[in-house]
């Protein structure tokens, strides 16, 4: 009887209300998405590049990312308005490495002096280059690193240190910092700019 | 190529891989997010959702909070106020960190400062004023000593805010790093207890290359207790009288061209080392899988050695070899050091019967044995079958040669002196040392009381004799006999037997000294050398073991052990002398460290010294001590 009632209550009207909100509801829902796709094509390899920058373990990075994602899309609806979505992404990933690190302790068991350094090898391609460049960032303090690598992914000082968590005055700091430190790494393994060669040789020449 | 090709290589657009990853993540989070949806339950989100981009605040909030979503405690310090200190406030992670609750302390630098441990709180000031003076940002990683007195690692960041243009304070970010601060402490000492393991080279020959006498006793006494084997132990002699001219060094040459020949006779795996001057022991255990029984390999090696033709300096030479063979089951009660001496008594009888083999089916009776051990040494003492050898010592602060060493050699049955190694474990062993110490020592005294006694003698005598409570009178009396003057003498207390008696050991030590001579410990830091001996005994020298000396330019353990022991002993009020040394490299590291004496091959060999009464000699020729010209090259 009670569904009865219920079902009298309704009014073509209502139910026409209902139709119209849940059509909406799917074609803004299909909007997400198909927004969300694309943002996620157009971010992924940047914040994967960021975190891996810092966090040795791809499978921890990877982990974190489909994690941040799916939060992401959870939080669409709020998430699409910011300024740049993927640096709520970059936040998110970050914190669940950082509590997955916490659980596992995983730098206590594996410290950067163990590791070996990247072999030396001819740079055919671009895989090859980021590898290597990736291997040397590892070598650096992880804030320079992230810092550098959000650099080279187009993030403005401004835009690093509230992702990060960092102020200005160090995100500056730190670049420069990455440089000099990756300029070194790379003239120990020997890749050393044509013309500084020339220089030395010039110094040792006739004169 | 240089770092700026290679960024510009790196920094492209997205590869296929990474767009395919990019999609699957894409799928996969849509499909999970339609299918809580479709499910009805929620995906909990817990970042909070605030635009990081956007959020209005200002830096050292923006800092900290990202620290408190990271459980990272903060302090917070902003310049200027009243009185010119600014403001200074830390969250509840790093009062907790620093062992504080919250809220209960009033902050200020000097609190902060001194709740740092003190030998890191001038480090964590500079690095402070560091980075306030210059501007950018530092890291510092220091202790903190809690109320309870327990200490904790912190690292932390400092970081420069700024506000309008220009730095407005200091935001420290920091965390608790004990486990990992442990840890890599624990990993750097692995790293340099690894580096310093060295192996052990005390149980080889240095000559050879073979395992020496100790090792081979230990591998016996390890089959004996196993499996059960064979010993066959091998004599060699050369077959005519050595010439005179022969130096130490053509002696060695034999001796390693002997190992290398038997080397490569038995093959690599077997355990085949020198157990004595002349003496060579093989081990077979079954366990080795050998089908070739120990008499044939013994057979094979005599027959090997009797025919080889061994070069030394210009001549050629022949060895007289036989061998004994020891058959012992597992669990023989006989030792190794039984064992041993059995295959050598085989071994001589096979040359006396002038065979080839003697085998033994099982090893002798103890008293037989025993028996046969006192005698040979009553009848080495009784018939004077020794030499005495003088090798010089240099006072590295004079850089001249101001003691020598009286070494004794045993004759064998050729006459041939040869190194004493085996009969003196032989004798200690049987209890029959006392009787060739006491020969040491009257015959030593005796030369040195008829010589000028210019130089300072060092005359060894056992830790075990140290147990005889005549030892002390016989040494003082004799001292008296030959007119020694006591202050030139040191003896020297060999310890490759355990000094037996404490008691008699320290009164001997203490009338020694009263007497007027010094104490030294030989072969310091193998075998029974106590540090407590430096505690109690009265040393007055410490003879460093040849075996830290011999690599010592290259191995930073050796090093470590000999800089350290010097140092010790110089605090104590002893002085320490080396062994073994044999080049200036050795020398010079010896000097660096305070070491007082150098001896070994770098000094000079050891040189036949005169003390038969019955060859009547002249003085001078008595005292042909090596002369100092080759002492010091």
């Amino acid at each position: 009887m009670i569904e009865f009632e219920g079902t009298a209550a309704l009014t073509p009207e209502q139910a026409d209300c209902e139709a119209t909100r849940e059509a909406e509801a799917a074609r803004m829902k299909a909007a997400h998405d198909q927004e969300f796709a694309a943002f996620t094509e157009a971010s992924y390899h940047q914040v994967e590049r960021i975190l891996r920058s810092a966090c040795r373990d791809r499978e921890v990075v990877e982990d974190a990312l489909n994690e941040a994602y799916l939060h992401g899309r959870v939080q669409w609806s709020k998430l699409r308005v910011h300024d740049r979505p993927i640096g709520w992404i970059i936040v998110t990933a970050r914190h669940k490495i950082r509590k997955d690190r916490q659980r596992h302790l995983r730098e206590a068991a594996m410290a950067p002096e163990d590791l070996p350094t990247a072999p030396h090898s001819n740079i055919a391609d671009v895989w090859e280059a980021q590898e290597l460049l990736r291997g040397w960032l590892h070598r650096l303090p992880a804030r320079h690193a992230e810092v550098f690598q959000m650099a080279q992914e187009g993030f403005s000082n401004q835009e690093i240190a509230r992702i990060l968590g960092l102020t200005e005055n160090s995100v500056r700091s730190y670049k420069v910092a990455a440089r000099r430190g990756l300029r070194e790494l790379a003239e120990e393994a020997g890749y050393v700019a044509p013309d500084s060669h020339r220089r030395q040789g010039a110094s040792r020449g006739p004169r | 190529m240089d770092l700026d090709d290679i960024l510009a290589l790196a920094e492209t657009r997205p590869s296929p891989l990474e767009l395919a990853r990019a999609r699957r993540v894409a799928r996969a989070a849509q499909s999970r997010h339609d299918l809580s949806l479709a499910e009805g339950y929620k995906i909990m989100v817990d970042t909070a959702l605030v635009d990081p981009l956007t959020w209005d605040v200002d830096e050292a909030t923006r800092v900290a909070r990202a620290a408190q979503l990271a459980k990272l405690g903060t302090i917070t310090w902003v310049a200027g106020g009243r009185d010119g200190l600014g403001r200074i406030h830390w969250s509840d992670e790093m009062a907790m960190i620093f062992g504080q609750a919250p809220g209960t302390l009033r902050l200020t630098p000097e609190t902060l400062f001194g709740l740092v441990h003190p030998a890191d709180a001038e480090r964590v000031r500079r690095a402070v004023r560091t980075a306030w003076t210059r501007c950018r940002p530092g890291e510092v990683g220091f202790r903190v000593v809690q109320p309870g007195g327990s200490i904790r690692h912190v690292h932390c960041h400092l970081e420069i805010t700024t506000r309008e243009g220009g730095p407005s304070g200091i935001i420290v970010t920091g965390e608790d790093v004990t486990a990992l601060e442990l840890a890599r402490q624990e990993r750097r000492r692995l790293a340099i207890r690894s580096q310093m393991l060295g192996a052990d080279l005390a149980v080889l020959d240095g000559l050879t290359g073979l395992p020496n006498r100790g090792y081979v006793i230990d591998e016996v006494d390890r089959a004996r207790r196993t499996t059960g084997g064979a010993l066959v132990v091998v004599a060699t002699e050369p077959a005519t009288r050595l010439p005179d001219a022969l130096t130490d060094a053509d002696r060695d040459r034999l001796t390693a061209s002997v190992a290398r020949l038997l080397r490569t006779v038995v093959g690599n795996d077997v355990t085949a080392g020198l157990v004595g001057s002349g003496l060579w022991g093989v081990l077979l255990a079954p366990a080795d899988g050998r089908t070739e029984a120990a008499e044939s390999l013994a057979a094979r090696i005599v027959e090997t050695f009797r025919n080889h033709l061994f070069g030394i300096r210009q001549n050629t030479l022949r060895l007289n070899t036989s061998a004994g063979v020891v058959r012992f089951g597992s669990g023989v009660l006989a030792t190794g050091f039984d064992l041993l001496v059995d295959g050598e008594h085989a071994a001589r009888d096979a040359r006396r019967d002038t065979a080839s083999v003697v085998v033994l089916d099982q090893p002798v009776a103890d008293g037989e044995r025993t028996a046969r051990c006192r005698s040979r040494v009553r009848h080495a003492v009784s018939a004077s079958r020794f030499a005495l050898y003088a090798q010089p010592i240099v006072d590295l602060n004079l850089h001249q040669v101001t003691r020598h060493e009286i070494l004794l050699r045993v004759r064998s049955d050729t006459g041939e002196p040869v190194a004493p190694v085996a009969f003196l474990d032989m004798a200690e062993r049987v209890g029959e040392i006392l009787a060739v110490d006491k020969w040491v020592v009257h015959h030593a005294l005796e030369f040195i009381g008829r010589g000028a006694q210019t130089s300072h003698y060092q005359v060894n005598i056992s830790g075990k004799s140290l147990a005889d409570p005549g030892l002390l009178t016989f040494v003082t009396e004799a001292i008296d006999r030959y007119g020694v003057k006591p202050e030139r003498l040191t003896f020297e207390i060999t310890e490759t037997a355990l000094i037996e008696n404490r008691n008699e050991a320290l009164a001997f030590a203490r009338g020694i000294r009263a007497a007027g001579c010094h104490l030294a410990l030989d072969d310091f830091g193998t075998g029974y050398g106590a540090l407590a001996h430096l505690k109690y005994l009265p040393v007055d020298l410490v003879k460093i073991d040849g075996t830290f000396i011999v690599d010592l330019c290259r191995s930073p353990a050796d090093q470590a052990v000999v800089s350290k022991l010097v140092e010790l002993c110089q605090t104590l009020g002893i002085r320490v002398a080396a062994e073994y040394v044999q080049d200036d490299a050795t020398v010079e590291h010896l000097k660096s460290y305070g070491v007082d004496f150098a001896q070994g091959y770098w000094t000079g060999r050891p040189e036949p010294i005169t003390v038969s009464q019955d060859a009547v000699q002249t003085v001078e020729l008595e005292l042909r001590f090596p002369p100092q010209h080759t002492a010091l090259g």
